[in-house]
């Protein structure tokens, strides 16, 4: 009468093994029903907001070739014969450089076999792991320029990243999330670079060399993955921009 | 596992004693299911193995914890 | 007095379980699985529910970044199963909670054991798609590769947070079995229900100092927060509803034990009122007919709130997973073997006295009889 909780009405309780009340069954449903649109939503939103990882390609299905110089300094690299295209790095499937199996083909004119990967016309070669990946053509180098062109120091912010998951292997390839890959393939002998970050917020990117080598140490590989500030001598070798830098020159910034 | 620096010496460590902890805890979790349980527990005498199998994880995790209650009985 | 049988499903228990159920209804043996009707409704809702967040995940996320500017696939998989497993934590933690603030939410808390297995493994996989693409394919172990790698690349290492909660809900889904709930200590329960929040602040540092920094849009901050207010705030709601709902009474100060807690009307026909006589464990006085019967407010199984149950065919019932009791002796029906507390009761006039000091559990109380001519509202019997 006054006391709606004595209302045999209102006195539903559930019991997890018997059938369910109308009441609760009406709450439930029009619960699951929220539920779905919130779920649904919060896929659509998240996936829709992430960042662009940005154009980069990986070439996957028949194997291509190049033909060129094989060079082992700064970073294992090919000079394709065509003297209009850059230099290309050469590394192996996986996380993992070439430069055992490249050693006795430095200076000599071979023909590769593998897969391009390629972000804003920066190029990388992932061999084929079989042994006629790097088939030698003659023992005789072209005659392109090998001595890198000296510009200037520069100062820049970016970020340390690895080239082979940058350049399209794993996208996105930068970033927090990324670090920890980042590390393990430059221990692995991936080429180390700098996406450096430009006023248009565009990227440029450089080989990375710390005290002259691709070849971190562990305090320089405390480095990768973050958001840094260098100073650096800036050189091109055939088409590559490269940076020459020291730890010590090295900042982080927060985060 | 070529580690330098001691900060990182003593994470490589931490997850080598994981990995021992965790096969020790698999080898106990075979005892414990095979005798331990039955032992401990009155109710899981008439319990089919099938049953028993499902306790395998978390023998694994806990199987300090579970070798003192068993010895005690 | 007619026993509900805990599972009226008998027909499910010889069926392969897809699912395994480690729940096992009141103790008289354990079972692989315990189907029943609710149950397997609540798992395929389940499944549809993460099918439909993770396919539409990554197949918004695949039409939406179409090569070359896709998002690997792995990464794809990686935050659709990271970001599920977040909502899901969310979903968990807020269950208990809404159950307290209205028992229509009931139905969801009766399966969370379900939820919280489901949710490690959605999680686990994250792990694994991690520890395999970040990790694999290198010189070192994939472990290693993420957690030392981690370390050595400076900065803090937002992987560990997601490590250690993830350790910590396996433990749990490990120990959901109703065994473990048998044979590992209440202390153990205790600091395992505490380590849950742990692990959620937890996973929340893991996303706060790990994706937030590298996805720069100011929804994902805005997103983390409101779950962290949300879950906050309920806690705190129901925490502060409970302390305002407790009668609280002190324990009398003469030389007799008896305390007086209520009136005999102010208890609804086969419901209970909950008391608290000073910082003892609640008390439930349940109405039963003509009769008033003291017991525990701690169910046996899982620490369900009994004062919150009803009396279902003569049995004290757990509005959480069913469990019954006899209110006269705190005892479920035989073949069960649970046993809470119960406490010893009189009624003088209309005044319900209560005996603070708890019976051994199971320990047989004579129920108190009232005079439902003087003792009810006009309301109980105007029929």
């Amino acid at each position: 009468m006054d006391n709606s909780t004595s209302n045999p009405q209102n006195d539903e309780f559930y019991v997890g093994y018997l059938p369910i009340p109308k009441g609760y069954r009406k709450f439930i449903n029009a619960l699951l029903v929220t539920l779905f649109l919130w779920i649904s939503a919060m896929s659509v939103i998240i996936v829709t907001t992430m960042r662009d990882p940005g154009y980069a390609r990986w070439e996957t299905g028949a194997a291509q070739q190049w033909t060129g110089t094989l060079v082992e300094s700064p970073y294992p690299m090919l000079i394709p014969d065509d003297s209009t295209k850059p230099a290309i790095f050469v590394v192996s499937m996986g996380k993992l450089g070439a430069h055992e199996r490249l050693a006795p083909f430095y200076d000599k004119h071979v023909t590769l076999s593998g897969y391009e990967l390629n972000r804003d016309g920066r190029l990388l070669i992932e061999l084929e792991d079989e042994e006629s990946a790097i088939a030698l053509e003659s023992s005789v180098p072209t005659t392109r320029s090998q001595t890198p062109v000296h510009v200037d120091t520069i100062r820049l912010t970016g970020e340390i990243i690895d080239g082979k998951c940058y350049l399209g292997a794993m996208k996105p390839g930068d970033g927090v999330g990324h670090r920890s890959c980042a590390v393990l393939c430059i221990r692995g002998g991936l080429p180390p670079m700098f996406a450096a970050e430009t006023p248009d917020g565009s990227k440029i990117y450089y080989l990375l060399m710390i005290d002259g080598s691709t070849n971190y140490s562990e305090e320089s590989l405390g480095l990768v993955g973050r958001r840094v500030s260098l100073t650096a001598k800036h050189s091109t070798l055939l088409g590559l921009p490269i940076l020459d830098s020291s730890n010590s020159q090295i900042t982080l910034h927060e985060n | 596992m070529t580690v330098a620096g001691g900060r990182m010496n003593y994470i490589s460590l931490t997850i080598i004693a994981l990995a021992i902890y965790l096969v020790v805890g698999f080898l106990f979790a075979i005892a414990f299911i095979a005798k331990g349980a039955r032992s401990i527990d009155e109710v899981a005498i008439s319990t089919p193995l099938s049953v028993r199998l499902l306790l395998i994880p978390g023998s694994v995790l806990l199987w300090p914890k579970l070798l003192l209650i068993w010895v005690r009985k | 007095m007619g026993l509900v049988s805990p599972d009226p499903f008998p027909w499910n228990n010889s069926h392969a379980p897809l699912v395994t159920d480690w729940i096992q209804i009141m103790s008289n043996a354990y079972r692989l699985v315990q189907w029943n009707k609710h149950k397997k409704v609540y798992d395929l809702t389940l499944i549809a529910f993460l099918l439909v967040y993770l396919t539409s995940f990554v197949g918004i996320g695949m039409l939406l970044f179409p090569s070359p500017e896709e998002i690997s696939l792995p990464i794809l998989l990686i935050r659709a199963f990271g970001t599920c497993s977040i909502i899901l934590l969310h979903v968990i933690l807020a269950i208990g909670p809404l159950a307290r603030i209205s028992s229509k939410f009931n139905p969801l808390l009766y399966n969370r054991r379900h939820l919280g297995v489901i949710f490690f493994f959605v999680a686990l996989t994250h792990a694994l798609l991690v520890f395999m693409f970040y990790g694999g394919f290198g010189v070192e172990n994939p472990i290693s590769a993420v957690l030392i790698g981690s370390y050595r690349s400076g900065g803090i290492p937002y992987e560990y947070f997601g490590f250690v909660s993830l350790l910590i809900f396996g433990v749990m889904a490990a120990t959901s079995h109703d065994f473990w709930l048998k044979n590992l200590s209440p202390s153990f329960w205790k600091s395992m229900h505490m380590s849950v929040y742990i692990a959620y602040a937890f996973v929340i540092a893991h996303v706060v100092f790990g994706v937030i920094q590298s996805e720069k849009n100011l929804l994902y901050p805005v997103m983390i927060s409101s779950g962290v207010v949300l879950i906050a705030s309920l806690h705190l709601i129901t925490g502060l509803r409970e302390f305002r709902r407790d009668f609280r009474f002190k324990m009398s100060s003469t030389q007799s034990p008896w305390v007086e807690v209520c009136t005999v009307d102010e208890i609804e026909p086969n419901r209970a009122k909950i008391v608290q006589i000073d910082t003892n464990e609640r008390i439930a006085i349940f109405k039963d007919g003509c009769t008033l019967s003291a017991i525990s407010n701690v169910c046996a199984h899982q620490n369900g709130p009994l004062g919150e149950g009803k009396i279902v065919d003569g049995c004290v019932t757990c509005p959480w997973h069913g469990y019954q009791y006899n209110a006269s002796n705190g005892q479920s029906p035989p073949p069960f073997t649970e046993k809470i507390p119960t406490y010893e009761i009189r009624i003088e006039g209309n005044r319900v006295m209560i005996n603070p000091n708890a019976n051994e559990p199971g320990t047989p109380v004579k129920p108190a009889e009232f005079n439902p001519i003087f003792n009810a509202k006009p309301s109980e019997y105007d029929g």
